[in-house]
């Protein structure tokens, strides 16, 4: 017999092991276990599709977050001329006079092609736009209602998200074009009561629809500006618009799930030369430790559109359920929001 | 026209499951400490394996035991531990009465002690001195330094010696029988620190 302790312990395990087999249905229980969690974080729509929509734009939301803190971004566009007061409150007038007459905003995200790096749970939502399905995301909202539909590459629709929210409820519902199901849950919302704008472009972290309206848009903007790392990198035309390009200062971050280590980020975005209104905005983080396989840099880009509220914009927040889906029912579950909004 | 329904996991799952179940389910009860356990582990593995599917390019069965080692490193389930200790030294002690090997007794104890380390020192044990990987391997599968693996089999070994020390003394109070004196010394001949 043998008498090293190491060797016991291999008898012992192999005692214990003896005889194991494979549980029948352990595959299906755990597909169905995946489908049912797929599902669920598919139907808090805010939660996930917000991350998924602008994924890069949480990112951001770390970087300037990290800014605010005390973190002093370690390199710095070239220098331009700094937006002057009046060009700023143009800006800010602009956004809070357009929130003021409840328009439906509408922004249309691109993600990069290829696969990348997939934060884990309970972000796995943004896998449907990071893992090589969806590229392109529509998001409208206002008021407290979101609705966001997800394109493949090809432009078939895979997924319509909405989202509502009275206080800490609402309902959440999730239509799913590949597995030809639909789910509806109610939701909580962890809502903190103070709501704290950081020096960031875009409200673009997962939250409720609220932080989305356009009316929180105007707060973070004029916030961001008023953090004074913006400077007037040009006049562009984007899509047939004459604009103002801001380029934020970089910044350095970590984004825990993508695993590679710090990136720079870099953001942009272009204002209406006459309207003064966000038209696009551009996000790219560079990872100096990429992986091999995974992009070195993820851009992320959202162009923005302020519908009038007329009915053919607001039929865009209602989701119709296709017939002959089949109806999923998840458990209730509580959206708790990041950091950022404690 | 609409896309066609995207299966989370492809028949080669299936395959891989028929061809090395067994052995998946051996090593997820190693890691885990009992069959019950060990199915959960597999199955949590299985999930994680197909949520993570567009990760997986080749090697479905090493993909799948990384997962495996790692959610098992990483406590993947947390308990009471204190109460899990507890429980395990009276059962151990228990069935160490009604066992009719002292040796045997030694190997169950060490297996039910083993449940008491750190997930980390517990894995690391496992791959090393059951699963028989070398240092490295286990490091690569952990995705961390050789030294550290080194150091958490040696103090893992070190925590085993003690536990077993303690198990013997709880299983032996004052007025043993001869058959316990016997397992109590075979144990302490055992456990010796090597020299």
């Amino acid at each position: 017999m043998n008498d090293s302790l190491e060797d016991l312990i291999h008898d012992g395990i192999d005692q214990l092991t003896a005889g194991s087999t494979l549980p029948a249905g352990i595959a299906d229980r755990a597909r169905q276990k995946v489908r049912r969690r797929r599902n669920q974080v598919r139907a808090t729509v805010a939660a996930g599709t917000a991350v998924a929509a602008v994924a890069a734009g949480i990112a951001v939301i770390a970087a300037t977050s990290a800014g605010s803190a005390g973190t002093t971004p370690k390199t710095a566009v070239a220098p331009h001329p700094a937006p002057t007061v009046a060009l700023l409150a143009k800006i800010e007038r602009a956004i809070a006079s357009k929130a003021g007459s409840a328009p439906v905003l509408q922004i249309k995200t691109t993600f990069p092609a290829g696969r990348v790096p997939v934060p884990p749970d309970p972000f796995s939502t943004v896998q449907f736009a990071q893992g090589g399905i969806a590229r392109t995301t529509i998001l409208w909202t206002r008021g407290n209602v979101l609705k966001v539909d997800w394109f493949n590459d090809k432009g078939h629709i895979e997924m319509e998200n909405l989202a509502t929210q009275k206080g800490t409820r609402g309902t959440g519902t999730n239509v799913d074009y590949l597995s030809r199901d639909w789910t509806q849950v109610p939701l909580n919302w962890f809502v903190y009561k103070k709501y704290i704008p950081r020096c960031t472009v875009l409200p673009l972290g997962p939250g409720e629809p609220k932080v989305w309206a356009p009316r929180t848009l105007a707060k973070e903007i004029k916030h961001a500006l008023a953090c004074g790392q913006v400077k007037v990198a040009g006049r562009q035309r984007v899509d047939g618009v004459d604009t103002i390009e801001l380029a934020f200062a970089s910044g350095h971050l970590k984004v825990p799930w993508y695993k590679m280590g710090r990136a720079v980020t870099h953001q942009t975005m272009w204002v209406g030369a006459d309207s003064y209104l966000p038209v696009r905005y551009l996000s790219t983080l560079t990872f100096a430790a990429a992986k091999p396989g995974s992009p070195r840099s993820i851009s992320t880009q959202s162009d923005f559109q302020w519908l009038p509220a007329t009915k053919s914009a607001l039929a865009k927040l209602r989701l119709i359920i296709p017939r002959g889906f089949r109806h999923d029912h998840p458990k209730t579950i509580t959206v708790h929001l990041p950091a950022r909004h404690k | 026209m609409r896309p066609q329904a995207d299966q989370p996991d492809g028949p080669d799952l299936d395959r891989l499951l028929a061809e090395r179940g067994d052995q998946l389910m051996r090593a997820a009860v190693a890691l885990a400490g009992s069959r019950a356990d060990g199915e959960d582990l597999l199955q949590a593995a299985l999930e994680r394996l197909l949520r993570s599917r567009h990760r997986v390019e080749t090697d479905l069965e090493g993909y799948l035991r990384r997962i495996l080692y790692n959610l098992a490193a990483d406590g993947w389930r947390r308990r009471a531990v204190g109460e899990r200790r507890l429980r395990l030294i009276r059962s151990e002690s228990s069935a160490a009465d009604a066992s009719p090997a002292p040796a045997v007794d030694l190997r169950d104890a060490l297996v039910r002690l083993l449940a008491q380390l750190p997930p980390r020192q517990r894995t690391v044990i496992v791959l090393r001195f059951w699963a028989q990987l070398s240092a490295v391997e286990t490091a690569q599968m952990l995705g961390c330094s050789e030294g550290a693996i080194k150091s958490a089999a040696s103090r893992g070994l070190a925590r085993l010696r003690e536990l077993a020390t303690q198990w013997r003394e709880d299983a032996n109070p004052p007025g043993r029988s001869p058959r316990e004196a016997d397992r109590q010394s075979l144990t302490g001949q055992l456990l010796e620190e090597p020299r």
